[in-house]
């Protein structure tokens, strides 16, 4: 067996593990372990997976998974998104579909906090899908704007799926969270507008209650302290003051600061939030090592540059690769989830693009916005199931049914991000 | 012995303060370089540690809550005994890797300790080190051993599991 036919033998063989509903650490390490013994043989494959596994777990520059999962544990658990909502909610009084914009606006600013799609559209599924329901909003339609709205959090920095995706491809994560801001801003827009197209439809006549501009104003400015978490922290990032690694410890300890001083906290939710930050950044750290397993197989089977080489002999233009890995990236996450879609893929593909000589920076933007559609596509879209486990009378059809709209708000992005890079690459190129 | 749930808890608590200790290093570590330009001696070595902690300390109760992530779309076709069958696979899969990871580990371990490596900024030994990912590493070997046995126990229940869904 040639090494490009072992390296496409082990892709194959971890899709079947997935399939067969192997845990995804697993599924890579043992792929990744096997693959190592059949081209090195024992000594040479335990030599990576013990030195791996431990380099990984003693990486300083990975301490900020761990740091940004705690800063948005501890945004949720202090009850930032109901604040959040509440502002939006004063904002858009009198806007036809204001509700659901509002609640698109809120889990964007909570994106900003707390960096997890799944987070935010969990606490805002508590909190404005109620709202909603009373207010006359159909079903569907609420459901697929809480959903829409959660999956900013992956593109609006700080993105642990960014984070990921820069440890892969040794690329800055302060150019890439800089390189998302736009493209995150944009989307938010997208999904809004979207909203208000479809609220004729699916949304009551707007409240006749009459509230001033002043008003308008001042209830965006009561939620300061988030905004002050944000801008240190990010803004620390992009102003060249922090580090990753300091900008998420400086958020986390604020976040935990404000929360206790606004009495939103208590000691025990601390701990919670604590506990919950070690379960899900562990879960992540185990991808993340059998990840490393996985890609150290894949690049000694030379795979992506065999592909690269397949691609150019075939004289395919760069525009129809990027189309092809696209499409790719689209099918792949109506099926997996976005953590496990990035460390299984960009191994892959990096090499490949930028081969043809697009950025790393940019194509990790269009990687999460990719990730980010998944979300949100049935038949497994992660925000899809959250809000229906937490609203027992939603039928998954009428949730299905509902998002098909916002979908083209991500693929808008992508075309957009194809035809104007600068969209992603303006502001790193100004701020580095 | 310890029982599951109580080891379970212990590394839980052990990982868990190793986040806050990192936190409130790089915290410290900001603030005093600010204020009074002196960071904090040793500041990266401390973070690096803890996150080593938390990483082979947390995995445990990861394992042992099944908060693993898991494409979970083949279940409403197969039948519960299948079902349990994949499961039990996987619970012995996540064995064998423990096992697989500590028999890798002892030569570069064993190596730090013949060399006398040791960390950039505080020097400490590096077999230090890798003699508490070990400890991580068993507890972690427990919890995978009793999930399988529970598990074969429990073969055909597959309602009790929290494994998160893609």
């Amino acid at each position: 067996m040639s090494v490009f036919t072992l390296g496409l033998t082990g892709v194959g063989a971890m899709f079947v593990l997935l399939m067969l509903r192997q845990p995804v650490w697993l599924a890579l390490a043992m792929v990744g372990i096997v693959g190592n013994i059949l081209l090195n043989g024992l000594p040479v494959a335990t030599m990576l997976a013990g030195t791996g596994s431990f380099d990984t777990a003693l990486n300083y520059a990975l301490s900020v998974i761990p740091l940004f999962v705690l800063m948005g544990e501890v945004a949720s658990g202090s009850r930032m998104s109901a604040e959040l909502f509440a502002a939006a909610r004063i904002f858009t009084t009198g806007v036809r579909g204001g509700l659901s914009i509002a609640s698109i606006a809120a889990s964007g600013a909570f994106g900003a906090i707390c960096g997890s799609s799944v987070a935010t559209a969990a606490s805002m599924t508590r909190i404005a899908m109620p709202e909603m329901q009373k207010a006359g909003y159909k079903d569907g339609y609420s459901a697929a704007s809480i959903a829409a709205g959660g999956s900013l959090g992956i593109l609006i920095p700080p993105s642990i799926i960014l984070v990921i995706y820069g440890s892969i491809a040794e690329t800055s994560v302060s150019r890439l969270f800089a390189a998302s801001m736009i493209p995150g801003i944009v989307l938010m827009l997208l999904y809004m507008a979207i909203s208000v197209m479809l609220a004729g439809r699916a949304g009551p006549p707007p409240d006749a209650e009459k509230v001033s501009m002043a008003q308008r104003i001042l209830a965006l400015l009561r939620p300061w302290q988030f905004m002050l978490v944000f801008i240190v922290s990010i803004g620390g990032i992009y102003a060249g003051v922090f580090s990753p690694n300091e900008a998420a410890s400086i958020g986390a300890f604020g976040a935990v600061i404000i929360g206790f001083l606004r009495r939103t906290l208590t000691v025990q939710g601390f701990i919670r939030a604590v506990q919950a930050s070690v379960l899900i950044s562990c879960a992540l750290f185990m991808i993340i090592i059998g990840a490393t397993m996985f890609a150290n197989f894949v690049v000694q089977t030379r795979l992506p540059e065999s592909l690269l080489a397949l691609a150019q002999a075939a004289q395919l233009s760069p525009a129809l690769v990027m189309g092809l890995i696209v499409a790719i990236f689209i099918v792949l996450g109506c099926f997996l989830e976005g953590i496990g879609m990035v460390l299984i893929t960009v191994p892959v593909f990096l090499p490949i693009v930028t081969g043809f000589g697009f950025d790393p920076v940019w194509f990790g933007v269009l990687v999460a916005v990719l990730v980010e559609l998944g979300l949100i596509t049935p038949p497994v879209g992660m925000n899809l199931f959250i809000i229906k486990a937490q609203c027992a009378t939603l039928s998954m059809g009428t949730v299905y049914r509902g998002i098909l709209p916002f979908l083209a708000a991500p693929v808008l992005l992508v075309i957009l991000l194809f035809a104007v890079p600068q969209l992603a690459l303006w502001l790193p190129e100004v701020l580095y | 012995m310890l029982s599951q749930d109580r080891l379970t808890r212990i590394f839980h608590y052990i990982a868990s303060l190793a986040i806050v200790v990192m936190m409130l290093t790089v915290v410290s570590d900001v603030v005093l370089r600010f204020a009074f330009n002196t960071p904090v001696q040793g500041a990266y070595d401390v973070v690096g540690f803890s996150l080593l902690v938390m990483v082979f300390f947390g995995m445990a109760p990861v394992v042992a809550q099944r908060s693993e992530i898991v494409i979970d779309l083949i279940d409403t076709f197969l039948p519960p005994r299948s079902l349990g069958f994949l499961k039990w696979i996987a619970s012995f899969g996540t064995l064998v890797f423990f096992v697989f990871l500590g028999w890798s580990m002892y030569g570069p371990a064993r190596d730090a300790y013949t060399y006398g490596d040791r960390s950039l900024e505080l020097g400490v030994p590096q077999w230090t080190l890798w003699a508490i990912a070990f400890v991580g590493l068993a507890g972690n070997v427990w919890v995978a051993l009793r999930r399988l046995i529970g598990r074969h126990q429990t073969q055909a229940d597959t309602t009790s599991d929290l494994e998160t869904n893609p």
